[in-house]
């Protein structure tokens, strides 16, 4: 079956055949999954969102109207799910940390306990990790690094760098402008490369294989 | 845009849409030629290369199950009110809670009761202590007229006890029925300073008919009616 999305919808909304609905949703299970992995940190939580996210398609695809593609809709709701989620959790924790950033013009919640954490391994004085890690260590390493961002930067990164969106479509799915996208993107890389300089040369990066979006 | 990109903290601003192709092509060009002019930039250029290499090396990861086959139950179960995903308390929820806490710590329930006692800190109780239990001397089989006797000793108190209506006692009793009582070592209270009336039917529902809403002693001792 090679229907487009937009057939799918239209063959749902007049046969209410749900095999239909489940293959379009099934297109996008993967990279809905793997979008909320990066950003939550947690199998459980990211399998929570995808069958959120499902739900929130099913009871408001009557209000789709083709203004983006259904793809951008879909990971839009996934963005909102895993922001609904990261509040729920910060506010699990017992505390709030609210912080301006100066560089996106939005609020976002940010982790002071995982700065200091960056500071104590920045002080490390052991011998050069880049020797010691493995690739394994290395990607282990990326993925903690890659959670002590602040939300709206990993998000942004996450959806760049990890699965491939440009920045038009990133805008669109985080509901803000280019301007802000490139922002977040770049202060957020600017970020992990200071959490990273102590544990990768420049000259020895992880050498997997880029994997296509 | 500027005519000029010379300062590299300028350039380094547009070094990640530079490297991403995000950058029009007038401002690109104006990028290449500081770089071909900068060793910092360019070195800035590479560890962001880097970066994106590492980051886009991550393992693909895939959910441990098909989750689009499970939806026709999550709908049910939405449907039917029984939510599968968690849901986050809202924080009226949470401040109810936390209220609630607070005034249980000042307030004993009588468990099953309309009544409610509590001592008000800071007011001599020459070390009376006030409990609110059910009692299992209490029958059901007809209704039950209680008074609340203050008579300044406890002997006057555990009458009232025995005689299974609203006893002034500090011990423990179980209750088996859902009935109010307001039990209470009271020794400072003076005589007839104070008495409330209450009767107890079969289905333990009580009613004041004595002194109804707050009532106080000198020993700081409340009773409100529920």
């Amino acid at each position: 079956m090679d229907l487009s999305d937009e057939a799918l919808i239209e063959s749902f909304r007049k046969t209410k055949d749900f095999n239909q609905f489940e293959f379009l949703i099934r297109r996008y299970q993967n990279r809905i999954y793997s979008i909320a992995f990066r950003i939550l940190g947690n199998i459980e939580e990211a399998e929570e969102v995808v069958q959120e996210t499902y739900i929130k398609v099913h009871q408001n695809l009557d209000r789709f109207r083709r203004q983006s593609s259904f793809g951008a809709w879909i990971f839009r709701i996934t963005h909102n799910v895993c922001v609904d989620t990261l509040r729920s959790k910060r506010r699990k924790r017992g505390f709030l940390f609210l912080s301006f950033d100066p560089h996106s013009g939005q609020e976002f919640d940010d982790y002071s306990e995982s700065s200091t954490q960056v500071v104590t391994q920045l002080a490390d004085d052991r011998p050069c990790p880049d020797e010691q890690m493995d690739t394994k260590e290395k990607l282990e390493m990326i993925e903690s690094c890659l959670k002590q961002l602040p939300d709206a930067q990993r998000m942004v990164v996450v959806l760049h760098d990890i699965e491939g969106f440009q920045y038009q479509e990133i805008a669109e799915i985080v509901n803000t402008s280019i301007g802000t996208v490139r922002s977040r993107l770049h202060y957020g890389r600017l970020k992990l490369r200071e959490l990273l300089a102590p544990y990768f040369s420049s000259a020895n990066p992880v050498s997997v294989a880029r994997r296509l979006p | 845009m500027r005519g000029t990109l010379t300062d590299c903290s300028q350039v380094e601003l547009e070094l990640d849409a530079f490297y991403d192709g995000e950058l029009s092509p007038a401002v690109r060009r104006l990028v290449e030629q500081h770089l071909a002019a900068c060793p910092e930039c360019q070195s800035r250029l590479e560890e962001i290369q880097n970066l994106v290499t590492c980051l886009s090396s991550l393992p693909q990861v895939q959910p441990t199950k098909d989750l689009a086959r499970s939806l026709p139950n999550l709908l049910t179960q939405r449907s039917r009110g029984n939510l599968v995903v968690w849901r986050p308390l809202t924080w009226s929820v949470v401040g109810l809670a936390a209220a609630v806490a607070l005034v249980a710590l000042v307030f004993r329930i009588c468990p099953g009761s309309s009544l409610l006692v509590l001592k008000v800190p800071g007011v001599s109780s020459h070390g009376s202590q006030q409990t609110a239990l059910p009692d299992e001397q209490v029958t059901a089989e007809q209704p039950v007229l209680s008074e609340l006797q203050s008579e300044g000793v406890l002997g006057g108190v555990n009458e009232s006890t025995r005689q299974g209506a609203l006893p002034l006692s500090g011990q423990d009793e179980v209750a088996e029925h859902d009935a109010a009582k307001l039990t209470t070592e009271n020794e400072g209270v003076s005589p007839g300073s104070s008495m409330e009336v209450a009767t107890l039917d079969e289905g333990g529902h009580s009613t004041i008919t004595g002194a109804l809403g707050l009532s106080t002693d000198e020993d700081g001792l409340y009773a409100i009616n529920l």
